[in-house]
């Protein structure tokens, strides 16, 4: 069953697999053989394994422009080879000027990011002034990292943001807890393409019709090149005036009446 | 000194918690705080007591948000409030997260009340100094309500209501004057009846209002004056032309 995924495997997870083994090893002193390095992750890393199951076939994309970041997300709820749904709005708006694209386990995906969202209103209301875009990113990191080594969430996330006195902002961070603050970046299996692209067209201060066109470039590319291409997309935008969306790309109408 | 005169739990032979009295005591010796609900408009008012020469009075706030549509003034002991407030924060996103829908008003108070009723029945210890006036649109109906809750964990609706320091006199003041009022003239109502007990005028009142559309504004003092100047200016054209006909 693991062999058969190998394939699927990104390049990072096989080292963190092997580091782990060693570690296993060393604190059993045991030495195991290759063939049962899968398994002894399995009992280490819940998460990992759903990882092993599934890359994401998802995309999550987003980029800082001149005073506004843009978060872009394909609208499919997926199992298996069926398409269950495809107007699924993966962009939640975290606050009045937040963004927070996740791709990732559908369930996870849904409860870690409304969780982060009650948490950052609660803040809020404690303190009578908002997070910045920066709190809520450490923030958020810190409880997937908190979660990581308990009952981990299966969740990848682009945070955008826009502060008055720092301007937008995009943060991109990963189920196993990794923060960066970036001008661009992307997940799932679209990310390839939508890295590509914008590896090759941005530039930083893009205004909004420059990034729109960008992205539209980037779901053009990933609709051509991609296998399992998501049909519909979802752009959403934050800049002084707020968080809230942009636009829709669509090639199929949702036929699930939802 | 007698047993149950400490332990909270334990009744008095005559059938009173003394503790729970005590706390209703301090809310009697705390702040005024006074509540009045209008048909589009909720007023909260509370005393204000004068800020020291170098103290930032902005930090001193007894009107809070609790959500976008609830607010709660309290009378009592203030640093009770802040670990109540907290607690009724978090369970307004914590019910948002678990059924999606934002509290209403009577929920919290529920809430609020069930906590401080807790806290008359627990071991280790003491109740909450606090009486508190909630107000709030309900987030579907829109309808408008005002509760209290006081020490003991009991709870209550009301159309306009007072409590703290001299909470009697400002109730039969409201009991006198009450009539279904909206917009500035709830405003109106709720800052007379906190002058019948507060001295200094305008500078000694803190006034919230809460619509609909527009959640909860805090009035600056400028504003908070200028009401107070013509609900004087009211009762000194009332007071002459109660004299007028004596004269002629």
């Amino acid at each position: 069953m693991y062999k058969k995924h190998e394939t699927l495997i990104m390049p990072f997870t096989i080292v963190e697999i092997q580091i782990r083994n060693e570690l296993f090893c060393k604190a059993t002193h045991k030495r195991q053989s290759n063939a049962r390095l899968f398994p002894s992750l399995r009992r280490t890393h819940p998460v990992a394994e759903a990882d092993l199951l599934k890359v994401s076939m998802e995309c999550v994309f987003g980029l800082v422009g001149n005073g506004f970041a843009l978060v872009v997300a394909d609208t499919s709820a997926v199992h298996s080879i069926l398409v269950h749904k495809s107007n699924e709005d993966k962009i939640m708006v975290l606050d009045s000027h937040k963004l927070i694209g996740a791709s990732g386990e559908s369930g996870d995906r849904v409860q870690f990011t409304e969780y982060i969202q009650k948490n950052v209103h609660l803040y809020q209301f404690r303190n009578g002034i908002p997070l910045t875009t920066a709190a809520a990113a450490n923030f958020t990191r810190g409880e997937l990292a908190t979660a990581l080594r308990k009952s981990p969430y299966f969740v990848n996330l682009l945070l955008a943001g826009y502060d008055k006195e720092i301007g937008p902002s995009l943060y991109y961070i990963d189920y196993i807890a990794t923060l960066h603050k970036i001008e661009k970046g992307a997940f799932g299996y679209g990310s390839y393409f939508s890295l590509a692209m914008m590896d090759r067209h941005y530039h930083p201060g893009m205004t909004v019709d420059e990034a729109i066109d960008l992205v539209d470039k980037c779901i053009m590319e990933i609709r051509s090149r991609l296998v399992v291409a998501p049909p519909n997309f979802v752009i959403k935008i934050v800049d002084k005036d707020g968080a809230r969306e942009y636009a829709w790309r669509e090639s199929v109408k949702d036929v699930s009446g939802a | 000194m007698a047993r149950y005169d400490r332990a909270i739990t334990v009744f008095s032979p005559d059938g009173h918690l003394f503790q729970v009295e005590y706390a209703l005591e301090a809310v009697r010796k705390g702040n005024a705080a006074v509540g009045v609900r209008g048909t589009d408009t909720i007023v909260l008012g509370v005393e204000k007591k004068s800020t020291a020469k170098l103290q930032d009075s902005r930090s001193v706030r007894k009107i809070v948000n609790l959500d976008d549509h609830i607010a709660l003034a309290c009378a009592g002991l203030k640093a009770d409030a802040r670990v109540l407030i907290n607690r009724a924060r978090i369970e307004c996103q914590s019910h948002r997260l678990t059924v999606e829908d934002p509290v209403t008003v009577e929920y919290i108070t529920r809430y609020i009340a069930g906590l401080q009723q807790k806290y008359t029945q627990s071991g280790g210890v003491r109740p909450f100094g606090l009486s508190t006036l909630i107000v709030g649109f309900d987030p579907y109906t829109g309808v408008p309500s005002l509760y209290q809750t006081d020490p003991s964990g009991t709870f209550s609706a009301w159309k306009a209501n007072a409590t703290g320091r001299n909470s009697n006199s400002m109730r039969e003041f409201l009991e006198k004057n009450y009539k279904e009022t909206s917009g500035q003239e709830t405003v109106k109502l709720a800052i007379r009846a906190l002058l019948e007990v507060v001295e200094s005028g305008g500078k000694n009142i803190e006034i919230a209002v809460m619509t609909k559309e527009q959640g909860l504004r805090q009035l600056d003092e400028a504003e908070i004056d200028a009401i107070v100047a013509e609900i004087e200016a009211e009762k000194a054209a009332a007071e002459a032309a109660k004299k007028a006909p004596r004269e002629t």
